[in-house]
């Protein structure tokens, strides 16, 4: 038995593992170590595809192909493939079943159990359709660790430096993390954590893509799924150049007409700019939070493929007046992490003495009325029980009086969020309690709320002297899956075909050739039909040499193309 | 209590930092979080502490020399004249407001010796001479300092200067700085702007001033300092209700909690059905915000409030103000010297009977004392801020007054407050405004009427199609759609009174005169509603109306008859009865009564809305006096 990392990305994923000395990352059948978080389900044969496959089918058979799932984690939002259906904790659950698969073939033995990394800014409700995705796969879910944290325990047992504070700002495909760490006589202590659920590279290629969009004067609604694929695609590259180069140009051919689009890299910037203001924002909410100033913090390191458009060093280095590091690559920092958790929950020789201590990334409390004249209430107020950035374990207590007299039951409603009023917050569900009838405020019940290490929230009412005593652990609402769900969800998945790995990479250069023909037009079409069609007719044969042979061509034919 | 938090991480007291880090790294091994969760908090709890006591007793050590504020007045009366421009004479009103200032903003002083400290702390660190290489931080920290000065400095002035307040160039300066500043520098405006809106905004003379922070400006502030994620931040430090001030002036009234009440009244009969709608309305908006819980922090705090006289809050009732509520006009005497003194003091609800008596067609109507009051109200009603708004529009001294008083309206309309909407749509449908129009008027009072019957009535709206004014396609169908769904809907008020209305109108090309006589004869087969006059009288009207007189005669008579039973005072019952007879006499005449007209003139028709509207809104103050909650 064996326990593995997972670091579950919007855009890609990552496996690792300990080897007894450092954390490694796992790679798939392909060869690569990031796998994109992406699955496609192809009609012809019934079966499900994964990572680089599936990711070119979005251009091809977008209709068939889902991505960016893990920013509907929680939500009951269905993706549809096809004819079928599926929530974001079962695509989730598919591809960590297939990473697990990965992981198995490269470990040679059974994988069972694993760490998996979420945004510190996950809700229990996000964290909860986490862990049941990995029930679902077939993996006990042992801890899960932020992404942040994860990230800074790659850096920090990495350089095994000495005592320093510093800021990891952790912007991927879908959401942006920053988290301040203080590291010191082998504690990693989280300080404060921020962030903004809904930021990430995406929504930097989204806002490039409605400039495109608007500049040329298309409708979006026009545009059929293979069009906004290929676009996609464009856009990608455009904003991937933007990144190195000064200016970018690209020229796409959509319902029949051509279009060109050139960008400089101010210009880019200029429309990005409400997105950058966002960026800033938690930056400065957790520096607030750590109660430190700017020159305090030893360095800031860069995380997630996002963090490599440039203006992102400017901007931290305006706030802070230093240089980010990225000397990991941004991309692959999360899962290394997550080999190093692994490690530390073993109690691994090698960093036998590292204890970290984590943070509670939202307040949490429960609503109230205030007094706002004599015998004059207001509800809807909120009471903060746990703060955010209060270092986690954490339990504590506040007592609330009865409003009426005679007043028979209180309901606790449990809410999470950074308003004063309860209307803005999110809620998280309630609990309620019968009290003995007296006069106002004679009465009282004990609120508890109780935060553990992976983000669980118990809350338990008790009512005073000598009253009832109510518990109830706090899930977001409607995500909740019952055990009967859980069951349900498991045979349906196990019903489908999953695609066998050996013919993995055959089935990516299908899926690459069925790209290009979209991208391509003119006289390239019938080209690479002609490729496409040999090659499947070599696969058919299932003669191996033949295969072999054809195959080697048909990449080169592949490379070229890509290269143009 | 202090001596076992340092027995927890196993040392004796120190201010060094890192002799606490390492006590606590050692003994986290003990109770690791992952297995004694419990004895991880209370170690985490001694470590924060110590680091607070540490942090504390250097600061003390090193306080800064209060050298701060002796060198700020000389630039101070720099900036101001480059402000005021020639004007010399307010700088030595604004060096001492500024002088109050400063003791208010211990907090914004606290930041920066914990900036001066940790800069202390960072040079012990580094080995000497290192920091040469660098810039010298303490520079970078001092030049920002001033900076953060300055901009408190500016941000004061133009809260205090009338001339400065309202001018729009002075706050974009302001913000311009803000968005282009890092992080140290918003931390260190952060409270002293928060804490100067507060005071902006309760002080009483800034609302009569007639000089205001232009719409738009504390927004800017809300988002570039982040309030709405720093909220709970805020709240350790400030009151509730001065948050809920600030935040709903930065944006809108979605950050309170109080809700718009619907009122209902202005009907026919109001002497009867209104005053008991009312009451039920106000019943339930009593009892609806009520939750079941009341929080006080601890058992302690909660006995300390008890204990401590409570703050008077002047936005409630209070039983000396029935000397302002008992008066119905403003007749001068000691009644009226008691109120005026108790709105001077800062009582709300004396406010808003003032504005009402003075607004009032009597011998003693008097436009700017309402409208004073009105200002003074505003900061808390925005029935009070609407109408002194359009009093400023209406009645302004000069041109200035009138734009700025449409404008008034304008942004509460945009901010869908629905009186200020159907206001605004009254002004162009009268041609009556000054600025260009950027709304519908149609749409304008087609969404306030939504808002509620109480501003616009039913059978104001359906005129307005009847006649045309909204020139949208079928304004019959529309009025009858209108009419039926409030006959639907709201049993048996206004079930009602749009049989009143169908029936009584001079010539109704709008439905058969049957459809008036069903829905009267709903109500009245109703047991509950069986014995109610008004409701008789309705039924006797539509049969009238549908031409079957002998019907008509027959419950008029049963209503009469009705009135002399009840128990009624004598002189009301005497008014019922010659009301009632008079149309008693009418159907025995066989003629049917005649109350509304189908066709109005368009401008006769917006100037009695226009009326209607403020008389509404002057009512809902009076409304707003009376509750003694």
């Amino acid at each position: 038995m064996s326990v593995i990392g997972i670091d579950l990305g919007t855009t890609n994923s990552l496996v690792c593992y300990f080897d007894g000395e450092k954390s490694t990352l796992i790679p798939n059948a392909l060869g690569e170590l990031l796998t994109p978080s992406v699955v496609s389900y192809d009609d012809k044969t019934n079966e499900l595809l994964f990572g680089k496959i599936a990711k070119d089918r979005l251009v091809s058979h977008p209709a068939l192909t889902a991505a960016c799932f893990k920013r509907a984690m929680g939500t009951n939002y269905q993706y549809k493939l096809g004819k079928k259906a599926f929530s974001a904790v079962e695509l989730s659950a598919l591809l960590l079943k297939q990473l697990k698969a990965d992981a198995q073939a490269h470990l040679g033995h059974e994988v069972s159990e694993a760490i998996i990394s979420v945004p510190a800014y996950f809700s229990d409700g996000q964290r909860n359709a986490t862990k049941q995705a990995g029930q679902l796969a077939g993996l006990k879910v042992s801890r899960l660790i932020n992404e942040p944290t994860a990230a800074a325990l790659a850096y920090g047992v990495i350089d095994n430096s000495e005592e320093q504070m510093f800021m990891v700002v952790d912007m991927g495909g879908g959401t942006l993390d920053i988290s301040i760490l203080d590291v010191f006589e082998s504690v990693v202590e989280v300080r404060a954590s921020a962030g903004d659920n809904y930021l990430g590279g995406e929504d930097f290629s989204l806002a490039l893509r409605d400039k495109f969009i608007e500049d040329n004067r298309i409708k979006l609604k026009k545009l059929s799924g293979a069009d906004l694929g290929r676009l996609a695609t464009q856009i990608d590259k455009m904003k991937h150049t933007l990144s190195r180069a000064h200016e970018a140009e690209f020229a796409i051919e959509l319902q029949g007409k051509d279009y060109q689009f050139a960008l400089t890299r101010d210009e880019f910037q200029q429309t990005i700019k409400p997105l950058i203001k966002r960026f800033v924002a938690p930056i400065e909410r957790a520096m607030r939070d750590s109660d430190l100033s700017p020159n305090e913090l030893d360095n800031v390191f860069l995380v997630g493929g996002a963090t490599r458009m440039p203006w992102i060093r400017a901007e931290v280095s305006k706030l802070f007046k230093l240089m980010p590091m990225s000397h990991i690559d941004p991309d692959q920092v999360v899962g290394l992490g997550t080999g190093v958790q692994v490690a530390l929950k073993n109690r691994d020789s090698a960093i036998d003495d590292i204890v970290l201590t984590d943070v509670c990334p939202y307040t949490l409390g429960v609503s109230m009325a205030v007094e706002t004249g004599r015998n004059q209430h207001e509800s809807g107020h909120f009471l903060p029980i746990i703060e955010r950035n209060m270092t986690v374990p954490i339990s504590r207590e506040e007592r609330l009086y009865t409003l009426h007299d005679n007043q028979t039951k209180v309901v606790c409603t449990v809410y999470q969020g950074e308003s004063r009023l309860t209307k803005n917050n999110v809620e998280l569900g309630e609990v309620e309690v019968t009290v003995p009838k007296a006069k106002a405020g004679e009465q009282y019940v004990d609120i508890r709320f109780t935060y553990d290490i992976n983000g669980i929230l118990e809350v338990i009412v008790n009512v005073g002297e000598g009253g009832e005593t109510k518990r109830a652990i706090i899930n977001n609402g409607n995500t909740h899956l019952s055990d009967a769900e859980i069951d349900a969800s498991m045979a349906k998945l196990a019903e489908l075909k999953i695609h066998p790995r050996d013919n993995e990479e055959n089935r990516q250069i299908v899926a690459r050739l069925e790209r290009l023909y979209e991208e391509y037009i003119g006289d390239h079409r019938p080209f690479i039909a002609s490729v496409l069609r040999s090659f499947e007719q070599a696969l058919n044969t299932q003669n191996l040499d033949i295969i072999a042979q054809v195959k080697e061509d048909t990449v080169a034919i592949i490379k070229e193309y890509e290269k143009i | 209590m202090t001596n076992l938090y340092w027995q927890k991480l196993g040392i004796t007291p120190t201010s060094d930092k890192r002799t606490i880090k390492r006590a606590y790294s050692i003994a986290l091994k003990s109770c690791h979080p992952e297995d004694d969760p419990e004895g991880f908090q209370q170690l985490n709890e001694a470590y924060q502490w110590a680091l607070s006591y540490a942090a504390d007793a250097v600061a003390e050590d090193e306080a800064p020399a209060p050298q701060n504020s002796d060198d700020i007045p000389s630039e101070l009366h720099l900036d101001e004249s480059s402000l005021n421009g020639d004007d010399t004479g307010h700088s030595e009103e604004t060096s001492a407001t500024i002088q109050d200032f400063k003791s208010d903003t211990a907090l914004y002083d606290d930041t920066e010796s914990n900036n001066e400290k940790s800069c202390d702390i960072a040079d012990t660190r580094a080995p000497e001479g290192a920091s040469d290489a660098l810039d010298d931080p303490t520079d970078v920290i001092d030049a920002e300092h001033l900076a953060i000065n300055q901009f408190i400095r500016q941000f004061q002035y133009a809260l205090q200067e009338p001339n400065a307040r309202k001018d729009k160039r002075v706050w974009a300066e302001l913000i311009q700085t803000l968005e282009e500043a890092g992080f140290s520098f918003k931390e260190g405006v952060f409270f002293a702007v928060f804490a100067g809106f507060i005071e902006h905004f309760s002080d009483p003379d800034v609302a009569t001033s007639g000089a205001f922070i232009p719409k738009g400006v504390v927004i800017e502030f809300a988002e570039n300092l982040n309030w709405k994620a720093n909220e709970l931040t805020l709240l350790k430090t400030f009151e509730r209700e001065d948050i809920t001030l600030v935040m709903t002036k930065a944006y809108g009234h979605s950050e309170s909690n109080a809700e718009y009440e619907e009122q209902t009244g202005w009907r026919r009969y109001s002497s009867i059905l209104a005053n008991v709608a009312m009451g039920l309305g106000l019943m339930i908006a009593l009892t609806a915000v009520f939750s079941y819980l009341v929080g006080d922090k601890t058992q302690e705090q909660a006995q300390q409030d008890n204990e401590q006289p409570q703050v008077v809050d002047k936005t409630a009732w209070a039983d000396s103000l029935s000397v302002c509520t008992s008066m119905s006009e403003p007749e001068p005497g000691d009644a009226l010297d008691a109120c005026e003194q108790l709105a001077v003091d800062g009582w709300l609800k004396a406010q808003y009977a003032l504005a009402w008596l003075y607004s009032r067609d009597t011998d003693y109507r008097d436009w700017q004392k309402s409208f004073e009051y009105l200002k003074a109200a505003s900061q808390f009603d925005t029935h009070a801020e609407l109408l002194s708004q359009i009093m400023l529009f209406r009645l302004g001294n000069d041109e200035d007054d009138t734009i700025s008083g449409e404008k008034g309206i304008k942004a509460l309309a945009n901010e869908g407050f629905a009186p200020a909407q159907a206001f605004q749509a009254v002004m162009y449908f009268r041609d009556d405004h000054v600025l260009k129009a950027t709304s519908n008027p149609v749409y304008l009072l087609e969404t306030a009427y939504k808002s509620g019957r109480s501003l616009v009535t039913e059978f104001e709206m359906a005129t307005f199609y009847i006649n045309g004014f909204s020139n949208r396609s079928e304004p019959y169908q529309r009025a009858l759609n209108l009419l039926m769904d409030i006959a639907k809907q709201d049993f048996p008020v206004g079930t009602n009174n749009v049989a009143w209305f169908l029936a009584t109108l001079d010539e109704n090309p709008l439905t058969t005169p049957d459809y008036a006589v069903e829905l009267a004869s709903e109500v009245v087969n109703d047991p509950d509603y069986a014995k109610n006059i008004a409701y008789i009288d309705t039924l006797a009207a539509t049969y009238a109306a549908a031409g079957d007189f002998e019907q008509a005669v027959r419950y008029q008579s049963q209503a009469i008859d009705l009135i002399n039973q009840s128990n009624v005072s004598e002189q009301t019952k005497q008014a019922q009865i010659s009301s009632f007879s008079e149309r008693l006499a009418l159907y025995e005449d066989q003629q049917r009564t005649v109350e509304y007209a189908l066709k109005t003139e368009k401008q006769a028709f917006f100037d009695n809305l226009n009326r209607q509207l403020s008389n509404r809104l002057f009512l809902r103050l009076r409304q707003l006096a009376q509750q003694q909650n």
